[in-house]
């Protein structure tokens, strides 16, 4: 059965790591996928090695990389939202729901991607997450979409348990390296290759598996 | 300086709202500012402690965020003083709001 999938993350580069593979498998599978990404992670520190970015044309450059990421994945409906990266836990919390809300209404998505709120660690992730499935939450039961989260916190076990939603992405890591290849600001791909180790064996140990954790709203 | 309480030092903070504010705002060793003046529209206190995060929305263009906020105090001249100290009690960060400039 077809799904349509809602991908909602606050910088660009959150969909790298965590969930490209999986992306790439949604849209191998013909799912039509919507990446909806909050900022252009304007505040980031890393600005390439050596420097060729600057405070001020990082969110260009970003927004080119995602661009590009979305390319590698196959994702071809890409919005940015136009928040300012660090300060959604600030936003108004009407107008971010109502963003969200004309997504989930425009796109009638069956599975939403995001993070974990409050095991997220960034505090953008987090009140995205929290964003997300407040919105989420206020549709009626038979209308909400599956929720799948990201997370990565310390204290996940304890909290929120195992993830239940785990996926050999092996197939797909092509994409998933040239997703993390596109935002070549933020990433040096060549630091993680020690040596000998080839870059498929690299990738395939730390990269081949992607986890999620699904919202329960009850 | 005491330690910060969300709640009550957000209350603090948006007594300044609506008004025109001095800032001194500084992360040691890097950077300081002091005496820029703006008007405040908002002022946020976020985290579950001991150090916080800061936000001030200002003249509707404007932002000033600061993380590692851990302590405040109002001083007897009704500024508001935060600062954030580590754990050898070596300030890190400061952020300071005052109705009148802070000495040059």
């Amino acid at each position: 059965m077809e799904q349509r999938v809602l991908v909602l993350l606050p910088h660009p580069d959150d969909e790298a790591f965590g969930l490209s593979a999986t992306l790439a498998e949604h849209v191998r599978n013909g799912d039509p996928v919507t990446y909806a990404c909050l900022t252009l992670g304007e505040m980031g520190r890393n600005m390439g090695v050596p420097p060729f970015a600057n405070r001020v044309t990082l969110p260009e450059i970003r927004k080119a990389e995602l661009e590009e990421s979305c390319r590698a994945i196959g994702i071809r409906d890409l919005r940015m939202l136009g928040y300012h990266d660090k300060t959604i836990e600030f936003e108004d919390q009407d107008k971010l729901d109502a963003d969200i809300d004309a997504l989930l209404q425009e796109l009638r998505p069956t599975t939403v991607y995001t993070f974990y709120p409050g095991y997220s660690v960034h505090p953008d992730h987090d009140a995205t997450g929290a964003a997300v499935v407040r919105t989420i939450g206020r549709l009626p039961r038979n209308e909400r979409p599956v929720v799948l989260c990201l997370a990565f916190a310390n204290n996940l076990e304890q909290g929120i348990g195992q993830p239940d939603v785990v996926r050999d992405v092996s197939a797909n890591l092509k994409q998933k390296l040239a997703s993390i290849q596109a935002h070549r600001s933020q990433f040096q791909v060549a630091e993680w290759v020690s040596g000998d180790v080839p870059l498929e064996k690299a990738m395939q140990e730390r990269f081949g598996t992607e986890r999620f954790w699904t919202y329960r709203f009850d | 300086m005491i330690r910060i309480n969300r709640e009550q030092t957000e209350a603090e903070l948006r007594k300044f709202v609506g008004s025109d504010v001095y800032v001194h705002s500084e992360a040691t060793s890097y950077v300081f500012v002091r005496n820029f003046k703006v008007r405040l529209t908002e002022a946020f206190v976020a985290g579950d402690g001991p150090s916080y995060r800061v936000a001030l929305r200002f003249d509707g263009h404007g932002w000033l965020r600061m993380e590692g906020l851990t302590h405040y105090e109002t001083d007897e001249a009704g500024r508001l003083l935060l600062a954030g100290f580590d754990d050898r009690g070596r300030m890190d960060v400061a952020l300071h709001l005052g109705r009148g400039p802070f000495p040059e």
